[in-house]
């Protein structure tokens, strides 16, 4: 595969979503936000995505049950969760459930690069 | 989040390393351990030169190394990001000109990094966050033990950090967070930081908004309904408090007893106004407390 991946990145603030779109079409990626997680879901039964972001606490769904509903329709989909109300039970609740990996806000534009790069390499089956 | 530790090679670092241990234990943030010496216990020891670097005789050496295996053993052997499960090759200046190709263990997950910047404490700790930015930078409470040098640098990595900084106290766990936070500018950083601490501490938050003759308290309110608004969105219940901008010294040193004071102290702080460098020593000054700059 390219290095260009189609990314869902889902948060109940607007300004993170925003924040990471202007950062991940910089990196050349094909972006969709949103801060419905209803609407995200809807988005991924109709389309299958190379990298979902997800936050954890949100009112209608968690950033938890969001992931079991993208490996339902895709297994190879990496998930990165990404948490403002961190706790040692959530981090490894969500690696043990299969997410790709798990970071705390605030997150520097880097660390979020960075975690996209391994995804992709993983992706193309390098890692 | 990334985190940058300041070990301090003249002083216990285990409760430090607690709390450091404590907040990347739930966010798995990268962290990076910096061993730093005061300039009154380098004069006492012998410099240290890349000679130092495999042995454990150097004090910063052994101070560094004892710090990574307390911060480790906080984890244990199962389920820490740290593990290090992956090898990779990195070469390694190790003299000028020199390089060496090194097989270099990685953490599986999340990295955990040893640095040592002998020198000028306040510099090196500047120094490694402008090398290697991170959103958080952590120092001891300089209150607690060892003097005026100790306060220097503190104070100096205070004032003069793009990012925010949490100074830890050797205290009890704080029940309450007081937050003073400008109404206007408050960054979105700050707001996360305030998150993480409030979970890790499971504590109370009470934000304390400013006034002063050119602000007008009905301004005020109204912002700071806005702050209240997003912590009750993140099921976070906040109280709020109005503080005039004079009494703000004074509120800040009572607030820092026994609670986690933070500050928001960014380029466009209003707090930079009424809060002066002076009332830093007084904060600094005050024992058993914790401060957290936001930036």
């Amino acid at each position: 595969m390219s290095d260009t991946c189609t990314i869902l990145v889902l948060d109940d603030e607007p300004i993170v979503g925003e924040r990471l779109k202007s950062l991940l079409l910089k990196e050349g990626h094909l972006v969709e936000v949103y801060t419905d997680p209803l609407k995200a879901v809807g988005r991924m039964e109709e389309q299958e995505f190379d990298i979902v972001i997800s936050d954890i606490r949100m009112r209608e769904m968690d950033g938890i049950q969001v992931m079991k509903h993208v490996f339902q329709k895709s297994k190879k989909t990496k998930v990165i969760l990404i948490t403002g109300y961190a706790t040692l039970e959530l981090a490894r609740e969500s690696l043990t459930k299969g997410a790709f990996d798990f970071i705390a806000k605030p997150f520097k534009s880097k660390e979020i690069r960075t975690t996209i790069n391994r995804a992709v390499e993983a992706l193309k089956g390098n890692t | 989040m990334k985190i940058l530790a300041a070990l301090d090679s003249s002083r216990d670092n285990s409760y430090i390393l607690k709390e450091v241990a404590r907040l990347a234990a739930n966010t798995w943030a990268d962290v990076t351990l910096l061993g730093i010496e005061p300039e009154s216990v380098s004069a006492q020891q012998p410099p240290f030169t890349k000679m130092d670097r495999r042995t454990e005789d150097h004090p910063l050496v052994t101070s560094l190394r004892q710090g990574r295996s307390l911060f480790l053993k906080h984890f244990g052997d199962d389920g820490s990001p740290y593990t290090h499960t992956t090898v990779t090759s990195e070469l390694v200046e190790v003299e000028r000109g020199l390089w060496e190709d090194l097989q270099v263990c990685r953490g599986s997950i999340k990295r955990l990094n040893s640095r040592l910047r002998p020198g000028n404490p306040g510099r090196a700790i500047l120094d490694e966050a402008r090398h290697s930015p991170c959103d958080l930078i952590v120092v001891a409470n300089s209150s607690a033990a060892g003097g005026p040098e100790l306060t220097k640098y503190v104070k100096k990595v205070i004032l003069d950090a793009d990012t925010s900084v949490w100074m830890v106290a050797e205290s009890k766990t704080p029940h309450r967070i007081v937050a003073c936070l400008d109404h206007d500018n408050v960054s979105q950083p700050s707001l996360e930081l305030i998150n993480q601490m409030v979970t890790l501490y499971s504590a109370d938050l009470e934000i304390a908004g400013l006034t002063s003759k050119d602000v007008l308290a009905g301004d005020v309110d109204h912002r700071m309904a806005e702050i209240v608004k997003y912590y009750a969105e993140n099921q976070i219940k906040a109280l709020v408090r109005l503080v005039e901008g004079s009494r703000l010294e004074t509120f800040a040193t009572q607030a820092a007893h026994g609670n986690l004071l933070a500050l928001w102290m960014g380029k466009k702080s209003l707090l930079s106004r009424f809060f002066h460098p002076r009332a830093v020593d007084k904060l600094l000054g005050v024992a058993e407390s914790s401060l957290l700059i936001l930036r």
